[in-house]
């Protein structure tokens, strides 16, 4: 039996997918921890803040800065999966089999394509409502009950003396 | 209350901060509006307040206005940063708004580098591919080549912000939001292929 002739596409696009998850996995995680720890000390101070509600505001506040970042997780993922398979010397072996370098970039490029285009149409927009949730989050606590007014009570009486 | 907006036999319990409380107590309270702002015009009562000493103040009074305004919530229109609005609010704003009137332009060029952002993937993505096996094969590694890549895609992705400034005050730059990532990757795989086909050099009398 022959193998698929999409084989190598597919365990390249594996390889760059897999890629890309780590390097998302490694940024998401220095944002995410970076924005805690400058929310602790921005809005930490406040003592009706809890450990969750801080974690909630900087889930709210990271995914826009990520996607900044976003063209960078691709390079160093592709960087990642590339440099693992030349290590592996499977570039090498896909070379001297006559395979086109194309075959190995073009499902790269193709998964770089479609991640982009869900970035701009589908995950841009979550993440811009997301941040604009914490812009008023965050001027809820800074400016709301500490800022504004005093707390007021008023009760209006009956008619007994 | 009834319905000239008379309120009976007030208490009005108000919590001052650092156990400044005061409370007044009125037989009547009107509300009404005076120079824009909602007030509560009060008569016959009397307000005690704790002062700074701790000792309680006690004043009665025949009449006693309360503003309201600073109970009310802040009443600007909330205007979001652009990196928090909806793509389709940057390209088709609603210009009834001063502000967007005065930054139309601004919201343009952020709708723009939205859309490029996806191109610099596809770009980095190819920067990264040359700098593994653009080159010639070295025992050595690749540090030093990947190395001069991240430092050569932070340099397009500060340009790409540039641009996105410049942009900001002149749409005709738009186009190149889109001209700096294509370029980068346009060159990226250029070096890719110019480095593949291009042949070794002969060694030395090697036609002889």
């Amino acid at each position: 039996m022959s193998p698929s002739p999409l084989r190598l596409q597919v365990y390249v696009l594996s390889r760059f997918l897999a890629g890309i998850g780590a390097a998302l996995a490694v940024i998401a995680s220095v944002i995410v921890l970076i924005d805690f720890v400058e929310l602790s000390r921005t809005l930490g101070g406040r003592q009706d803040l809890t450990f969750t509600q801080l974690l909630g505001l900087t889930l709210l506040k990271s995914p826009a800065i990520i996607l900044q970042l976003l063209p960078f997780v691709f390079l160093f993922g592709a960087m990642g999966s590339f440099v693992a398979m030349n290590r592996r010397s499977e570039l090498v072996a896909m070379r001297a089999a006559g395979v086109s370098a194309w075959r190995f970039i073009l499902p790269a490029a193709a998964a770089a394509v479609l991640i982009g285009i869900a970035t701009t149409t589908l995950f841009n927009p979550i993440a811009s409502a997301l941040n604009a949730r914490f812009e008023d989050a965050q001027a809820v606590i800074t400016q709301g009950p500490r800022d504004g007014p005093a707390e007021i009570w008023l009760r209006q009486g009956d008619d007994r003396q | 209350m009834d319905d000239d907006g008379t309120i009976h036999n007030l208490f009005i319990d108000r919590d001052g901060g650092d156990g400044r409380d005061s409370m007044v107590m009125a037989r009547e309270g009107r509300l009404l509006t005076r120079g824009g702002k909602p007030m509560l015009n009060m008569s016959h009562g009397a307000n005690q307040e704790f002062s700074k000493a701790g000792s309680l103040n006690f004043l009665s009074f025949d009449q006693y206005v309360l503003d309201l305004k600073p109970l009310m919530g802040p009443d600007r229109p909330v205007i979001y940063k652009l990196s928090d609005r909806y793509p389709h609010e940057l390209f088709f704003p609603d210009l009834n708004g001063a502000w967007e009137r005065a930054n139309v332009r601004k919201m343009l060029a952020e709708g723009h580098s939205r859309i490029a952002a996806a191109l610099y993937s596809l770009a980095f993505m190819a920067m990264a591919v040359t700098a593994v096996i653009g080159g010639s094969f070295s025992r050595m590694g690749y540090g030093v080549r990947i190395a001069v890549v991240a430092c050569a895609a932070l340099i397009v992705r500060v340009a790409g912000f540039s641009v996105q400034a410049a942009a900001g005050s002149g749409p005709a730059w738009n186009f190149l939001q889109y001209l700096v990532p294509l370029g980068a990757g346009a060159v990226a795989l250029g070096l890719l292929f110019a480095g593949r086909t291009r042949a070794p050099p002969l060694p030395a009398g090697a036609n002889a």
